[in-house]
């Protein structure tokens, strides 16, 4: 019945499952329904509301929904309020001073969100408003098929995984909430996570009907893609020079190219996601500059005639307009966009395919955004014309500071001593510290152990044993830290810093440095830079506070460069 | 009121405990009180009202200076600003919005500004609220603080009331904007305060009232100290409102790199709704080099007082090890400030009216008989036989004449030095003899250090050798920046002044042969162009020494300069970076050296106890605590409280018996006199002391006689009291962690301490 919904999509299974799940909430739904669906949950919600909205625009049904995201509403009153407003068509105005819905029997506004025993009420009232007709009615729905129609309301309750956090008291009441109302609803959740999961304990909520979404084939997620080709009729190219595009990007005719492209973009990132909104995201990104050449050639050609016409007309004498004027020309190019030839298509492909490659490591972990990386990889002009051999890289990344190593390298002296200490600190095991970084009274400056591991030779029996490295860091109390910060100076600065008489006894002047207000300061703002991570709570005051470095091996190897400490030599379990 | 029935008081969160709450008049002041001075050192040679009148003088100095680095820091930050806003004014422009993208996504314009620098956000911020004419309609801004937002109720609460509750009657943040009238809403039947929807029916009539769409502009103030589940949750559902309410989150933050932050803070789940901006406020060594070079080595803007090579070399080093902030070069400038006033002679700072209106009046106070140290210092310092004093002012303003030109000449000179070296830099020689092997560039403060030290006579020579082996196209280029640079000279007087200066360039480059490609001829043309070359390489090599030599001569060796330059005494830099924990631990343990330093730097008091030079005081001569952390000292690991006590007691009883001793001596060597007699020690350790030693002898005469079991019964009580009490002195400041399982032993929380 709801199929032809559909007919703009491919019909695989996943549209399969949600024409089901209309069909089923147009004729008798059960009262909770459970739609799974591990990888596209925004996709299936919007499908399913789309199709609601559908439904309920038909006539002799008297149908009303609502979607409500629980990840925006977090506490009851928040989702009573949203779902009844949305179920009554009620948008609040400023001007009445935000009233919620309040049903319009007495004219009275009634609380309906104290708890959810009001917003059972409020489910009622709504309801006998509805059998009544006197709900806002659609636009389009005939009121005499409404009367007749038995009325039917639904919730559907986007990302439900959060109620179990935020509102777990709520899970079993919605579960069961057309039986609590006594009123016709059905609810239906949607997650990504298994009913299983968030079922509140001792069978408190009934069992749902599964709805279990498989996941999207090949084919529809392409076609999901290539219908958001804008299409606007007539085409206006005026509104995409903002975007510092070419006007004729999203033209009507290369709507078959987009498709191919999107083809493409689906094979170069399906090895590392098949999820349409990142699809679409690189795929947003990387159309300006596949399509750029083919009209960069349209326009070319066109052009090229021009110039050609009139030069026949100066040789034949002819009065002479002037043939290059832009906005002829934009008008005769318009014209003449077609879809390009499979060759150049193919041609095209072979070009682009590594830089979508690079768009995805770029925008995946969104290093850059969509307009900075479409304006900041515009392919040369005519680059159709040009023989393979000379065709330039066409990849260049937005200068954003894609690594932290810059930035580390600007930090203060003493800032790069504290974090290499930190991470000594957060690497090491504490009973190793007298063994590293013990020094006699005379051996000041000598070393416990220069260039390889003395443990060598225990290295295969302790093979099982994980490196901390690679465990992540572990938490170390500040005072550790700064005795290691002062063996680090001692050992690494003493012959940089100025010279202070006042100080005779060595090591003395280290022991000044280490216990200086600048020092914790800049422990403090390292914190919150989160270069190193405080792990007590903040409203301890009695006991020492303890850290976590906040950097990896390359950073700390990098810092140590800088200041020259071997690191390597400091570390128990060197790589 | 009594504090005690302040802390009985429930309202009262903060209650002011006076240390010594029983001050009611002049009279009960205790004597310590008065350790603190009345005058700074110098006292000798100063005018009655000279600390005064120089602390105007460093009053209109610093004000004048701050409002220097200020509009430096201005100019520094303005391209930061100016991008900012310029990314949150587009930030709903159509250009962000390509076609395809699967949801819209939230505006995030991340600003750092490392080492607290909070002005590059209250720029922004007033350049979004008063935007200039072209920039278009005002956004309305609204500031989030961590402290607001501890869930994140409470955070959908504050960002939704702080636009919902405005009004017009702010008219400051008005700008031409007209708010909904606020409407009165029924707490239960009406949107919740935290509801999104709110914010819509609100943003609805105020796009109806203004019929334009205002950028709603959420500014997030120390964006590190947010819970971060919580900012999550605020950016999933502001994202959710997107199209309806154009919101932009402007962070700011301190993390050197912001992306790097928030990639590190939040999941992709998060990271896929924002569009992320990221901006840097500019940071690092040489922000704090081109501040102070613009403060004290400009030639448009001539600084009051000139630092000395001891202050750019505490910069250098502070800025290089602990922090770039401008806050921090600012504290320092203001100390260099503050402490230069100390010198009495820095009256002479701006004018030389003595802080009298007129010069009439100056002569005069320079006679009156209060001044006479003053005058009498002062005229030691000219060779002029004359005490007249308008001849000594004059000599004084003359000085500051001469001192201010020789300072101008040095600033120049600086810049022509700057300027070779930086034209041998961008042809890839060495621009300093003191280049590291590294091949870092020597920094530019220490530079400048060596240049108000007059210790460039190397660096010149060896500039002067390099230009003197220039080739013609070099030579040519390096006369035209000289030209340029002598050519647009400020200020206009000092363009003129070097009018010969520009002569010599013009013939210099005369004399230069035209270039090879021009000139056409044989062997021996080419010989004589090439010994043209040479000839005026050298000339322009001498021109430069003879011209750089005198100009880099050290300021000290000028008349009375130390009114106009801050002397070569190191920075306090203890005042500025302090170790706390040394301080009080080596107080502690010597307190009669702190007391002795003390006196030394506040002035002599009548009757301090003259400071024993080398000599340690016996242990039982310091205060319980002290004797206490003493024997602390000497514990290992962890102490036993008991044996800790038995050593306490055991100094105690020695103490007691000097002290009778003591006591004994005196009734034989004198009369008995009043017990109260010699009190008024200076400290209160010592006012403490020696009302314990009073206590004592109070103890002993009562127990003189046959109560010897009473007096030794009291005696214990007494022990064990300054024993405990002293051991809750150490424990506050936290010298004693309680060890957990053995309950008689307390563990160390210091250890080896450099005595």
């Amino acid at each position: 019945m709801a199929h032809h919904l559909f007919q703009e999509t491919a019909n695989d299974d996943y549209n399969e499952t949600v024409s089901q799940l209309l069909s089923l909430l147009s004729s008798r739904p059960p009262p909770f329904i459970y739609v799974h669906d591990p990888c596209t949950p925004r996709v299936a919600t919007s499908t399913i509301v789309s199709g609601l909205r559908s439904l309920a625009h038909k006539p002799h049904t008297n149908m009303t929904f609502a979607c409500v995201n629980c990840l925006a509403c977090f506490n009851p009153r928040l989702l009573f309020d949203t779902a009844l407003n949305a179920l009554a068509g009620w948008s609040p105005t400023w001007e009445d001073g935000c009233a919620n819905w309040g049903g319009s029997l007495d004219g009275q506004s009634q609380r309906f969100n104290e708890n959810f025993d009001g917003f059972t009420h409020g489910l009622r009232t709504l309801w006998n408003d509805q059998l009544a007709g006197r709900l806002h009615p659609p636009p389009q729905a005939s009121a005499r098929g409404k009367a007749t129609a038995e009325a039917r309301l639904i919730l559907v309750l986007e990302n439900a995984e959060k109620l179990k956090e935020t509102m777990p008291d709520l899970l079993a009441p919605l579960a069961r909430l057309a039986e609590l109302s006594r009123v016709d609803i059905t609810t239906v959740f949607v997650s990504e996570v298994r009913w299983d999961h968030i079922r509140p304990s001792l069978s408190a909520a009934p069992d749902p009907y599964y709805i279990d979404m498989s996941p999207s084939s090949q084919q529809s997620i392409v076609h999901r893609l290539a219908s958001s080709y804008p299409s606007d009729e007539p085409y206006d190219p005026e509104q995409y020079l903002d975007n510092a595009l070419d006007p004729y990007t999203y033209h009507p005719a290369f709507r078959t190219l987009y498709t191919h492209f999107v083809t493409t973009v689906y094979n170069v990132c399906a090895v590392f996601t098949t999820d349409v909104d990142d699809l679409a995201y690189v795929a947003a990104a990387t159309w300006p500059a596949f399509v750029r050449p083919v009209i960069d050639e349209y326009r070319r050609v066109v052009l090229e005639r021009r110039v050609l016409e009139r030069q026949e007309a100066e040789e034949a004498g002819e009065d002479v307009p002037d043939v290059l004027e832009e906005a002829a020309v934009d008008k005769e190019v318009e014209i003449s966009l077609a879809p390009p030839p499979e060759e150049a298509r193919i041609r095209l492909t072979r070009l682009f395919t590594p830089s979508i490659t690079a768009a995805f490591e770029v925008l995946y972990p969104r290093h850059a955004s969509v307009a900075t990386w479409a304006t900041a990889n515009i392919p040369p002009a005519n680059l159709l014309m040009l023989p393979p051999q000379q065709v330039p890289s066409l990849i260049s990344r937005p200068s954003e500071d894609h690594s932290a190593e810059p930035s580390l390298r600007q930090l203060p002296r003493m800032a790069k001593f504290i974090l290499i200490a930190s991470y000594l600190a957060s690497t090491n095991p504490a009973r190793t510290d007298m063994r590293i970084f013990g020094r006699g009274p005379d051996e000041r400056a000598k070393r416990r152990r220069k260039g390889g591991s003395p443990r060598k030779t225990t290295a295969k029996a302790a093979a099982v044993k994980i490196p901390q490295r690679l465990l992540g860091p572990m938490p170390f109390p500040l005072d550790r830290m700064i005795a290691i910060l002062g063996v680090l100076l001692e050992e690494n600065d003493a012959d940089i810093r100025p010279a202070a008489p006042e100080h005779t006894v060595p090591g003395e002047y280290t022991e000044m440095e280490i216990s200086r207000v600048a020092v914790f300061a800049q422990v403090a703002e390292l914190a919150s830079m989160h270069l190193i991570h405080r792990t007590s709570p903040a409203d301890r005051l009695e006991m020492s506070t303890a850290y976590k470095s906040g950097i990896g091996y390359e950073a700390a190897l990098l810092l140590a460069k800088d200041i020259g400490i071997r690191l390597n030599d400091l570390i128990w379990d060197p790589l | 009121m009594n504090p005690r029935h302040d802390l009985d008081d429930p309202n009262k969160k903060c209650v002011l405990l006076l240390a010594d709450n029983n001050i009611d008049s002049e009279d009960d002041v205790p004597e310590y009180y008065e350790d603190y001075p009345p005058l700074p050192p110098f006292a000798s040679r100063d005018l009655p009202d000279g600390y005064e009148l120089r602390l105007q003088e460093y009053r209109r100095a610093w004000s004048r200076c701050l409002e220097r680095v200020q509009s430096l820091v201005r100019a520094l930050h303005n391209p930061v600003v100016e991008a900012v806003c310029s990314d949150v004014r587009t930030a709903h422009a159509a250009k962000h919005n390509l076609p395809g993208l699967p949801f819209p996504e939230l505006p995030v314009v991340a600003v750092s500004a490392p080492g607290g620098g909070g002005s590059v956000i209250s720029d922004v911020v007033a350049s979004l609220r008063h935007p200039e004419q072209s920039e278009g309609p005002a956004c309305i801004v609204s500031n989030l603080y961590p402290a607001e937002c501890p869930n994140l109720m409470a955070a959908m609460k504050s960002i939704i009331t702080s636009f919902v509750d405005r009004t017009d009657e702010h008219d400051d943040e008005t700008q031409g904007i007209s708010y909904p009238p606020s409407v009165r809403r029924k707490a239960n039947t009406s949107l919740a305060t935290y509801d999104m929807n709110l914010l819509k029916a609100w943003y609805t009539a105020l796009v109806e009232r203004n019929e334009h769409r205002h950028t709603l502009v959420l500014v997030m103030h120390s964006f590190e100290q947010f819970d971060s589940t919580v900012v999550e949750g605020v950016f999933s559902i502001c994202s959710q409102f997107l199209p309806d309410l154009p919101l932009v989150f402007l962070l700011a933050m301190s993390a050197p790199s912001p992306s790097g932050f928030l990639r590190a803070a939040f999941p992709r789940r998060t990271l896929q709704l924002l569009r992320v901006h990221t901006h840097v406020a500019p940071l690092g060594t040489e922000i704090v080099e081109n501040i102070v070079e613009e403060i004290f080595f400009s030639l448009e803007w001539t600084p009051n007082i000139m630092l000395d090579s001891g202050i750019l070399k505490f910069i250098a080093e502070f800025s290089g090890r602990h922090t770039t902030s401008l806050d921090a070069l600012t504290s320092v400038l203001q100390l260099t400030h503050l402490r230069h006033v100390e010198e009495p002679f820095a009256l002479f700072m701006h004018d030389s009216l003595l802080g009298c209106a007129s010069a009439e009046e100056a002569y005069e106070k320079l006679q009156d008989n209060s001044a006479a140290a003053f005058a009498d210092a002062l005229q030691e310092r000219f060779d002029s036989p004359s005490d007249d004093p308008a001849d000594v002012l004059a000599a004084v303003d003359e000085a500051r004449v001469d001192l201010a030109a020789a300072a101008e000449q040095m600033r120049l000179a600086y810049r022509v030095l700057r300027l070779l070296q930086d034209f041998m830099s961008s042809y890839g020689y060495r621009p300093s003899p003191f280049t590291n092997e590294d091949g870092t560039e020597e920094p530019r403060l220490s530079f400048m250090a060596r240049v108000v030290e007059g210790k460039v006579s190397r660096d010149v020579q060896h500039l002067v050798r390099m230009v003197s082996k220039l080739r013609r196209d070099q030579l040519d280029t390096l006369l035209e920046k000289l030209y340029k640079f002598f050519y647009d000279l400020e200020p206009p007087q000092l363009r003129h002044a070097e009018s010969e200066s520009r002569e010599f360039i013009v013939q210099c480059r005369t004399k230069l042969p035209p270039p090879p490609e021009q000139a056409k001829g044989d062997a021996h043309t080419n010989g004589s162009a090439k010994a043209a070359v040479a000839e005026a390489a050298t000339d322009l090599a001498e021109w430069l020494s003879t011209y750089l030599s005198p100009r880099v001569e050290s300021l000290d060796d000028y008349v009375l300069s130390e009114a106009w330059t801050t002397g070569s005494s190191p920075f306090p830099s203890e005042l500025l970076n302090p170790a706390p924990r040394p301080a009080i631990v080596h107080a502690l343990l010597h307190p009669h050296a702190v007391l002795a330093s003390h006196d030394l730097l506040f002035g002599p008091s009548p009757d301090a106890e003259p400071a024993e030079e080398g000599e340690r005081p016996a242990i039982w001569d310091l205060p319980d605590t002290s004797i206490l952390l003493h024997r602390y000292m000497e514990a290992p690991k962890k102490v036993n409280v008991y044996d800790w006590y038995e050593s306490f007691a055991q100094v105690l009883e020695t103490q007691r018996e000097r002290a009778r001793a003591k006591a004994k001596e005196e009734e034989e060597k004198s009369k008995p006199r009043g017990k109260a007699a010699k009190r008024g020690g200076k400290s209160p350790a010592k006012a403490r002391k020696k009302q314990k030693q009073d206590e004592e002898e109070h103890v002993e005469e009562e127990g003189e006689g046959n109560a010897e079991d009473v007096d030794d019964e009291e005696w214990q009580t007494e022990l064990q009291a300054r024993f405990i009490r002293a051991l809750h002195e150490l424990d506050y400041m936290g010298f004693v962690k309680h060890a957990g399982r053995k309950a008689d032993h307390i563990v160390k929380t210091i250890y080896d301490v450099y005595e």
